[in-house]
């Protein structure tokens, strides 16, 4: 398909492209589309600090108890409250994907 | 200029080819760069040493550097094949296939380096284990390098695999969000997995006695740290083999998008984080060999606690992929 120029070119790009992808696009729709985007997006980077922070804590405890292995079971419990409280923004962003999922 | 289908699926393949090196070539460099510092360092503690600290550092650089030639493998493929029919999935499958390799090259490459670059340190400190630590060395990158090898096997099956009919949309949002799926979440469990095999060079040069217990708790702590690449893998295949019905509206491929996303960025940080646990298991089993129990014990529940928000992601991707 030579002989196109330009303008014309880029109609028929359009024209092909239209005729692969019949996409009804409405207001509603995009709204949904981006929902769900956004879902996506807020749980996937939200997910990325709880698991750095918590990793850190982790790392720590087992410096702890290497160090000191009879107060094993303090450590234990004050690890797993201090990974407690960094999760809780990994929830906050389960919440809102689950909103932006099946309530918005 | 006239624009054809074939147009369109040379720009995905060689935009594809482009994001695949140029991504693969950052993780390499930095874990190469890092096992070259601590060698120069190791072999300015010890000169005498400095041709097995040499040797050591050039393996290690070796292993290091095969994600990136599998990243470069990739884009030679996608920069010169012969492409057979074209249509515009498959320009969407080229495009996943460059995403899913070159973000999935970066972890291991930088990952890759820690154990290199303390296996040379170990040398200099303790010149009898080198041959122990050279083992260690390979055994824990080799680990290390497997979220890029299943990045590549993600990559080439989207790049050879006949889809046949599968319509249009909203398979092509399946096929990115499948290279976005396995390649982002390959980053943190590559770079985890070689934060503990560092470890464990470190901890055999210190207490060589105990590489049993040492190398023990280091497979134990990165098979826990692969894990989020392999839910990343999971939701990559899912998205890759599962067939939707066509749809013309915009939220489906939007949905199969944001799955992509999700599973992708949600597998790094845990990946980091179990890396991390395991890490500081190991160094100090090195130190505290009797207690190695209790060290296993506390990196489980630590790692189990950490890859919370990856199952949290994995569960919002199938949601989004099978419920909506």
């Amino acid at each position: 398909m030579t002989g196109f120029t330009g303008l014309t070119g880029f109609k028929k790009l359009k024209e092909i492209i239209r005729k692969e992808v019949k996409m009804a696009i409405e207001g509603a729709e995009i709204v949904k589309a981006a929902g769900y985007i956004g879902a996506g997006l807020a749980m996937g980077l939200g997910a990325i600090g709880p698991g750095v922070g918590e990793g850190m804590v982790a790392a720590k405890a087992c410096e702890a108890i290497g160090r000191n292995p009879q107060e094993a079971g303090l450590l234990t419990r004050t690890m797993l409250v201090g990974q407690a409280v960094s999760e809780s923004t990994g929830i906050y962003s389960l919440v809102i994907a689950l909103l932006l999922l099946f309530v918005v | 200029m006239g624009f054809e289908v074939e147009t369109a699926v040379k720009i995905a393949a060689y935009t594809g080819g482009g994001i695949a090196m140029g991504l693969g070539a950052v993780g390499a460099a930095i874990g190469e760069g890092y096992t070259a510092a601590r060698a120069n360092l190791a072999v300015s503690r010890n000169p005498e040493i400095s041709g097995d600290i040499f040797k050591n550092m050039l393996v290690g650089q070796a292993v290091a550097e095969s994600a990136s030639i599998f990243a470069l493998v990739i884009a030679i493929l996608l920069l010169f094949m012969n492409t057979g029919t074209a249509s515009i999935l498959k320009a969407a499958a080229f495009l996943g296939a460059g995403l899913s390799m070159g973000f999935g090259a970066i972890g291991s490459g930088i990952g890759s380096g820690y154990p290199g670059g303390e296996a040379c340190y170990g040398i200099s400190q303790q010149p009898a284990v080198s041959s122990q630590l050279t083992t260690n060395m390979l055994i824990g990158s080799a680990v290390c390098q497997t979220p890029a090898i299943f990045s590549m096997v993600v990559s080439l099956m989207l790049i050879f695999m006949n889809f046949g009919n599968a319509p249009l949309t909203p398979t092509w949002a399946a096929f990115v969000g499948a290279g976005l799926s396995m390649g982002l979440a390959a980053i943190g469990s590559g770079y985890g997995g070689g934060l503990a095999a560092g470890a464990s060079c470190e901890g055999v040069a210190r207490t060589p006695q105990s590489v049993a217990n040492v190398t023990t708790i280091m497979l134990v702590g990165q098979a826990v740290a692969q894990t989020p690449a392999i839910f990343g893998l999971l939701v990559s295949f899912i998205l890759m083999f599962k067939s939707f019905p066509e749809s013309s509206a915009l939220a489906t491929p939007m949905a199969l998008l944001g799955a992509g996303l999700c599973m992708g960025f949600g597998g790094i940080g845990p990946g980091i984080g179990n890396g991390m646990a395991a890490e500081g298991a190991v160094r100090w089993v090195a130190r505290n060999v009797e207690h190695a129990n209790d060290l296993m014990r506390i990196m489980l529940v630590g790692q189990a606690v950490s890859q919370s928000t990856a199952i949290y992601a994995m569960v919002v991707s199938l949601v989004l992929i099978f419920v909506v």
